[in-house]
């Protein structure tokens, strides 16, 4: 969770007019996304995935299986925490965002938000 | 009888999977209960079961690209794990090493009452020794009559408390080692090592090992090459069987290890 989005977009400019453009800037956002997600409560891997379905109207689409090791690699850092529950008698993973996950989100708003404006600012003229 | 293609993908996924065997349950578990949920969800929506099988696979990914992507998060960790867990593996093979020369200490002293202490510890033929290590192995040895039996008889003597002490003395170095490094881990709760080796990888090194050491042993004993300047001829066969004995131990735990891999029960 230490992504710099201007790092991100060079490499994203770099990929201008291929097809994986979208999956890469996709891919290199997608912890913040997963925290973002988890902020308004807990929830298991299909619903996380689900969600950011949902919320970015189909948009961040990719192959679901490869966001859990994504998952995984937040709890290790300690930005997510998890527990094993049985929902409709299956068994599922819960995950649940920690105190220094929190922090590392609104890390990641304030500099996309800085970020955002100097990319608009560019590209639109805003 | 149909093979359901969830249970097909998981299959194929956990042939893919690298990792500590926790890890790879957790992934599994999650894929399941994901492609589980995704068809029912589908089917809800009116989709015919087997559509909403193939969707459901078809939107969590390819077994490669998950298999992938999940081995490429753990690659870091999965590092330090497969070292920690070849050092551990190397330490019990050292201590099977050592437990093997004890035991060919104690199968030489038998073989040489079955045929005779010359053929096992005798000295080289025709060697000529200083008079002043005549005297010592005779003073040492007092039932020895000649130079040549008092030298037999000593290295007989030296071979069985070399070999038998070096042999407990390594092992119990070993022990201690592995003792402190079980009481560590307790303490860590860390998990149980030797997860993350494939089952099949310390088999097939234990019987290239032992298995090499035993056919040089051979080889070096049913040759003059060797053996005509060393002493004992009958040792290098008894090293020589003993080493081809834990080959053969390591091939067997090989051909199980091979045999209960994942999907061979239906080949």
């Amino acid at each position: 969770m230490r992504s710099d989005p201007r790092r991100r977009c060079a490499g994203a400019i770099g990929n201008l007019g291929s097809l994986g453009m979208k999956s890469d800037r996709m891919k290199g956002n997608l912890d913040a996304l997963l925290l973002a997600v988890l902020q308004s409560g807990a929830a298991h891997g299909y619903e996380v995935i689900a969600e950011l379905r949902r919320r970015s109207n189909g948009e961040f689409d990719m192959p679901e299986g490869t966001v859990y090791p994504s998952l995984h690699k937040l709890e290790r850092d300690g930005l997510l925490a998890s527990e094993w529950d049985v929902v409709e008698g299956r068994r599922r993973r819960t995950y649940r965002l920690t105190a220094p996950g929190a922090a590392a989100l609104a890390r990641e708003r304030a500099e996309w938000a800085r970020f955002s404006v100097g990319m608009n600012a560019v590209l639109v003229g805003l | 009888m149909g093979t359901d293609p969830i249970d097909a993908y998981l299959d194929d996924l956990l042939a893919r999977l690298r990792g500590a065997a926790g890890d790879v349950r957790r992934t599994l578990v999650e894929a399941e209960a994901h492609l589980r949920d995704a068809v029912d969800e589908q089917v809800a929506h009116g989709v015919d079961v087997h559509e909403a099988q193939r969707l459901a696979i078809e939107r969590f990914g390819s077994a490669a690209q998950v298999a992938a992507t999940a081995n490429r998060a753990l690659a870091g960790r999965t590092a330090g794990q497969v070292l920690g867990a070849l050092s551990w593996a190397a330490g019990r093979m050292v201590a099977v090493g050592l437990a093997a020369v004890g035991l060919a200490a104690v199968l030489a002293r038998v073989v040489a009452t079955f045929t005779s202490t010359a053929f096992v510890f005798g000295s080289p033929a025709g060697a000529v020794f200083p008079a002043d290590r005549c005297a010592h192995w005779l003073a040492v040895q007092p039932t020895a009559t000649t130079c040549a039996q008092a030298a037999m008889l000593e290295n007989s003597s030296d071979t069985f408390l070399l070999y038998l002490g070096g042999a407990l003395l390594g092992l119990v170095v070993i022990g201690v080692a592995f003792a402190t490094r079980a009481v560590v881990r307790r303490a860590r709760h860390a998990p149980r090592a030797g997860v993350v080796l494939p089952p099949a990888v310390v088999p097939a090194i234990g019987a290239t090992v032992f298995g090499g050491a035993g056919v040089a042993l051979l080889s070096a004993a049913l040759s003059d090459l060797v053996v005509s300047g060393a002493w004992g001829r009958g040792l290098w066969f008894v090293d020589a069987g003993v080493s081809l004995a834990v080959a053969v131990v390591y091939l067997v735990r090989f051909a199980r290890s091979v045999v209960d891999l994942p999907g061979a029960a239906e080949a």
